[in-house]
């Protein structure tokens, strides 16, 4: 409520839809520090209900890599210096993929009373969902410290990269949180099908295994999988491994196009999502 | 008639050009994904009732336009779209047919205790919901004791609101929400606050942020407070507006018809 003069908006017929969806998105990147206090509460209220909080989840992920470590390392015959942190790293970034995804489907529907009264944009729901996500996977740091104190080697400077890699993922889950989110809002049966979807996914990207273990005819699943990449530029800088360029040049181009899918539907939906709660 | 706003306005405006709003009602069916692809690649065989959409027509052809200064009561038996009337100005629901113009931040009091969180303390809780009611962080701070004395909780504040007995809980929202220099205010119902020492100071608050609100829009029942308060009254039935002038006009003309209809 500062003293410049309020613009008019327009809703309705003849009012542009894009410019609609545009201010959406500006307003909702520009009031940060109301997604940041809400993820905040989010963040607080999971601490207040156990005592370890989202320490939790460090927790189990601490034992599932050990123990998923310690076996398939038996299994798959290798090295269990350096299976164990690639299981961890990509577990870790998996874990936060698929929170994110998951609750982003119902990003939209626990905020009806915030919609339904009026004055905040959309996107802004999007905006803490992910932020919240990142904060409780976050504590997996942890996870990696205990790694690093094991395996002091793992610690280098291509630690750095993790910044532009965290940063393409995060933008990722921008689009990908929005479509799933809107899709969710209007077709209530989908949340538990994504989560299967998920599920499978799981499977064809490398995470407990190594790319290079797939024989020739199968490894198009790699190289197919757009979260194969997604997970590679954040998970190789954590293990002291830079990731190859052409890595770098798919994230960038699965996030403009699927910014523009994302915008496409949004243009679309945005209108009717209060009609939809 | 028209004033200047604490902040210098006075353009707020807002217009309504033959409004219709439309409410879709989905079957289990029609909000089922499997089911949409099923229609999808059938061709629309399967379940071709349940594609037949329902909708319930919540605001009909309504037009009208508000001016800085205009205090207006809407009036009307429940379902006559007061609510939604108010939901449109607030920029939730889009029209399908018209346009809607909304010139001045709005500001909505429909639900006051939105978005508190009961385990966050006070101070937590006033923060979230003025930046909730799109104040600058520099405006929360200057706030901040305004609200903390309005509301008489004293080292309360820094408790978890959960410890708060329910009239606590409501003074701090009244506290906070009253805290706002709105160009147009939205109001389902007027909002009391509390025992008898407090509701003299908290009428005061509300009238205080009443005379600073360029445009008020309050959806009410009760007869005093559309005349009390109003400088104009809107009558809504059946989503479409009956009558629009003088709150004691429209009141008279609202209140014949329904005891004719009653009787």
């Amino acid at each position: 409520m500062n003293g410049a003069l309020p613009e008019v908006v327009h809703f309705g017929v003849g009012s542009s839809k894009k410019e609609a969806t545009i201010r959406d998105l500006v307003e909702g990147s520009r009031r940060w520090r109301l997604w940041i206090s809400l993820g905040w509460l989010d963040v607080k209220q999971r601490y207040r209900r156990a005592v370890l909080g989202p320490f939790w989840i460090t927790i189990s992920m601490s034992l599932l890599v050990l123990t998923l470590g310690t076996v398939y390392a038996g299994l798959f015959k290798q090295d269990v210096h350096s299976f164990l942190p690639y299981l961890a790293g990509g577990f870790i970034v998996w874990n936060f993929c698929t929170a994110t995804i998951n609750e982003s489907a119902t990003a939209f529907t626990v905020a009806e009373g915030l919609i339904k009264q009026g004055g905040i944009p959309l996107s802004l729901h999007i905006f803490r969902t992910i932020f919240r996500n990142f904060v409780i996977n976050a504590h997996n740091i942890v996870v990696m410290l205990l790694l690093y104190i094991w395996q002091p080697s793992l610690l280098n400077l291509n630690l750095l990269l993790l910044v532009p890699g965290l940063a393409l993922m995060l933008v990722n889950f921008v689009w990908i949180s929005l479509i799933i989110g809107v899709l969710c809002t209007r077709f209530r049966d989908l949340p538990p099908i994504i989560g299967n979807v998920l599920q499978i996914l799981f499977f064809v990207t490398p995470i407990m295994y190594r790319p290079d273990a797939l024989p020739a005819n199968l490894s198009f699943i790699v190289r197919l999988n757009p979260f194969y990449y997604l997970i590679e530029v954040v998970r190789s800088p954590m293990l002291g491994a830079a990731p190859p360029g052409y890595m770098y040049a798919v994230v960038v181009l699965t996030a403009a196009a699927g910014s523009l899918l994302a915008f496409w539907l949004f243009v679309r939906t945005r209108a009717r999502i209060a009609y939809w709660l | 008639m028209a004033s200047v706003t604490a902040n210098g306005r006075m353009n707020a405006r807002v217009k309504f050009d033959h409004v219709g709003i439309e409410f879709p009602i989905y079957s289990a069916h029609g909000r089922s994904f499997k089911r949409s692809v099923l229609q999808y690649t059938t061709g629309g065989q399967i379940g071709l009732s349940s594609n037949q959409r329902v909708v319930v027509s919540a605001l009909n052809d309504v037009s009208f336009g508000a001016e800085h200064g205009e205090h207006i009561g809407l009036i009307g038996h429940n379902g006559a779209g007061k609510s939604t009337l108010l939901r449109a100005v607030a920029g939730v629901y889009e029209p399908v047919l018209g346009t809607i113009s909304v010139c001045g931040r709005v500001a909505s009091l429909i639900d006051l205790t939105l978005g508190m969180d009961m385990e966050a303390s006070g101070f937590e809780n006033i923060r979230i919901r003025c930046l909730l009611l799109g104040l600058e962080p520099n405006e929360i701070d200057a706030h901040l004791d305004d609200i903390a004395d309005m509301t008489e909780l004293g080292d309360f504040l820094a408790m978890p609101v959960r410890t708060y007995s329910s009239g606590m809980v409501l003074r701090l929202a009244f506290a906070i929400s009253t805290s706002i220099t709105p160009d147009i205010l939205l109001m389902d119902e007027w909002i009391g606050a509390g025992d008898a020492s407090f509701v003299k100071k908290a009428q005061a608050r509300l009238q205080s942020l009443l005379g600073r609100t360029g445009i008020l829009f309050i959806a009410s029942h009760q007869e005093d407070i559309v005349k009390n308060n109003c400088n104009r009254a809107i009558w809504l039935e059946h989503g479409a507006i009956r009558a629009d002038g003088l709150p004691a006009d429209v009141w008279r003309e609202y209140q014949a018809w329904s005891n004719q209809a009653g009787g």
